[in-house]
């Protein structure tokens, strides 16, 4: 390669290089406002405590200047400076006010309060500042709230050692508790336990499973006979009981009377007229059931 | 018997000890030779009797080896590492909602750490690393040595590395946005507030400045090496090693020095 076209090749590339130098540190020194004006504002603070050079001074949100300076006066207050451009400084107008923010979390920063419409303040006046610290401000909300937690927990307490002593109502009431609970686990069932028979339980889970069965065949009963029918064959049903109770008597005296079979001839004859018509009472009414299901036109029934 | 094993353990300490001050003093010797030739070297920087015309054309030549050649490669990895690392950044910015602070982190750490160590070991060994042989070359015929080759090689580390390394952080950015802007929509307001408004003078400052002195480093152990050599017999893996350790060694403590003022 001759040594003009390698000059040449260098030449570019330097050029290229020095050109994107100058653009980016061109691009960076207006980023910064080194070119800018800068107007210098003073405001005070009684503590340096989370301030520190750097720290953005925000209007809305948006930052628009940066604390440059910080000094500790003789009086014991620390003096600070910030700065802010020629485009921001329509913020600064009288009657301003800073607030010193110290959020809970983050890293604090200076909110300037700008009184809208108000003359821009002149260059290196003090402006007022309020102090907004959120610690502080959380811890002096949360006080009462503590002492009201600090009474709920003492109340609780007295609660809980009152109900832990053996006289208390609670204590009765586990107490007893504790017994029903042994006489449970005493017990076959819980409705041993109720009943307090044995052969009662066992008979009523007779009477169950049963059940099932006779109200199957009720539901086929049921199914063809008529709604009305029922009140008249349920007083039927009644005088049969009542009829069959009857000769259950009779039968009784016929079996002592049977005892005494011979001497008492008169007595048996009379009992077996009694037990012909009772016999013959009942098929009446058993022959007017039937015929009440065979014919469902004639419902009614005479007595006997 | 005592007494011959205790005169044995004498003569052992004498030696290590004797072994170890030489050791010092060779090392000693060799930083003070060191720092000798290049206030020599250094003071005839700024002569402007220095620069002849056979100098300035050495300089372009150095300048055309270790930057224009591998500039392809510059770009390839500028690319590279530009649409990863970037776009890796504005993804997190997007799906985490990482603060401004963490973004300016990770933007300054692109140009005050990466850029310039990418470009300074790949300056060592694309370039620096073979100056020491190439300087033995020279050495025979040429009776003015550090007008006519170490300064214009020092001049070359000084000034290019810098503007390369500049010029690599530009080629991430732009990378980055044009990687940023297809994958995931971003316009150039938006890259400039997110990324751009992160870099400040003072990082381009530190950039420059740091660029600088690695730059010296990394050319200015090959260059005494290879004049102080003498003999025609020397183990060239062993000089290359040796010559790498001190190099690494000496920006690594510029870069926790550089670290240490930055952060």
């Amino acid at each position: 390669m001759s040594v003009s076209r390698l000059r040449l090749k260098v030449g570019i590339l330097v050029l290229l290089l020095l050109l994107n130098a100058v653009l980016i540190i061109g691009y960076t020194l207006v980023k910064d406002g080194i070119f800018e004006k800068k107007y210098s504002y003073y405001f005070s603070s009684y503590s340096a405590d989370a301030l520190n050079v750097g720290m953005p001074v925000k209007v809305s949100g948006f930052t628009i200047g940066q604390v440059d300076t910080m000094k500790l006066l003789d009086d014991g207050t620390v003096k600070l400076s910030f700065t802010v451009n020629e485009e921001n400084q329509k913020w600064v107008s009288q009657e301003s006010l800073l607030m010193i923010r110290k959020p809970l979390i983050g890293s604090s920063y200076i909110i300037l309060y700008s009184a809208i419409g108000n003359p821009i303040l002149e260059e290196g006046s003090t402006i007022q500042t309020l102090i907004s610290n959120d610690i502080n401000d959380l811890v002096l909300k949360l006080e009462p709230i503590v002492l009201k937690m600090e009474n709920i927990v003492n109340s609780v307490d007295k609660i809980t050692t009152y109900l832990a002593k053996d006289d208390s109502e609670l204590m009765k009431t586990v107490k007893n508790i504790e017994k029903f609970s042994e006489t449970l686990a005493k017990n076959k069932s819980l409705l041993t336990t109720i009943t307090g028979d044995k052969k009662a339980t066992e008979s009523f889970i007779k009477t169950i499973n049963q059940l099932p069965l006779l109200v199957n065949r009720f539901n086929n009963i049921s199914s063809d006979v008529h709604k009305d029918i029922l009140p008249l064959f349920t007083q039927f049903v009644k005088q049969l009981g009542e009829i069959a109770k009857d000769i259950e008597l009779k039968l009784k005296t016929l079996d002592g009377v049977v005892n005494s079979v011979g001497s008492y001839d008169k007595d048996l004859i009379s009992i077996k007229d009694q037990i012909k018509v009772g016999i013959s009472k009942s098929n009446e009414l058993i022959q007017k059931v039937d015929s009440i299901f065979q014919d469902k036109k004639n419902q009614k029934v005479d007595l006997p | 018997m005592d007494i011959s094993n205790n005169k044995k353990e004498s003569v052992l300490i004498k030696q290590f000890l004797e072994n170890t001050g030489e050791k010092v003093i060779i090392y000693l010797i060799e930083i003070y030779e060191f720092i000798v030739f290049f206030l020599s070297c250094s003071s005839k920087v700024f002569s402007f009797n220095t620069y002849s015309e056979k100098s300035i054309n050495f300089l372009f030549e150095q300048i055309y080896l270790s930057v224009v050649k591998k500039l392809s490669i510059y770009l390839f990895f500028a690319i590279l590492f530009g649409s990863t690392l970037i776009l890796a950044i504005i993804s997190m910015a997007i799906n985490l909602s990482f603060t401004e602070n963490i973004i300016k982190l990770l933007t300054s750490m692109i140009i005050n750490e990466l850029s310039p160590i990418f470009c300074t070991i790949f300056f060592i060994l694309t370039y620096s690393l073979s100056s020491h042989e190439k300087i033995k070359g020279l050495k025979k015929d040429n009776d003015k040595l550090i007008e006519t080759i170490y300064i214009p090689k020092i001049i070359n580390a000084c000034i290019t590395l810098p503007l390369i390394s500049l010029f690599f952080s530009s080629i991430v950015f732009i990378s980055g946005f044009i990687v940023s802007s297809f994958y995931f929509k971003v316009d150039f307001l938006t890259y400039k507030e997110l990324v751009l408004s992160s870099i400040g003078f003072k990082d381009i400052l530190f950039l420059l400045i740091k660029t600088s002195i690695f730059g010296f480093i990394a050319i200015s152990i090959p260059i005494y090496f290879g004049h102080k050599k003498q003999s025609e017999v020397y183990r060239y893996t062993e000089f290359i090693i040796k010559m790498l350790t001190i190099m690494l060694s000496l920006i690594i403590i510029i870069e926790l020095l550089f670290v240490m003022i930055l952060y």
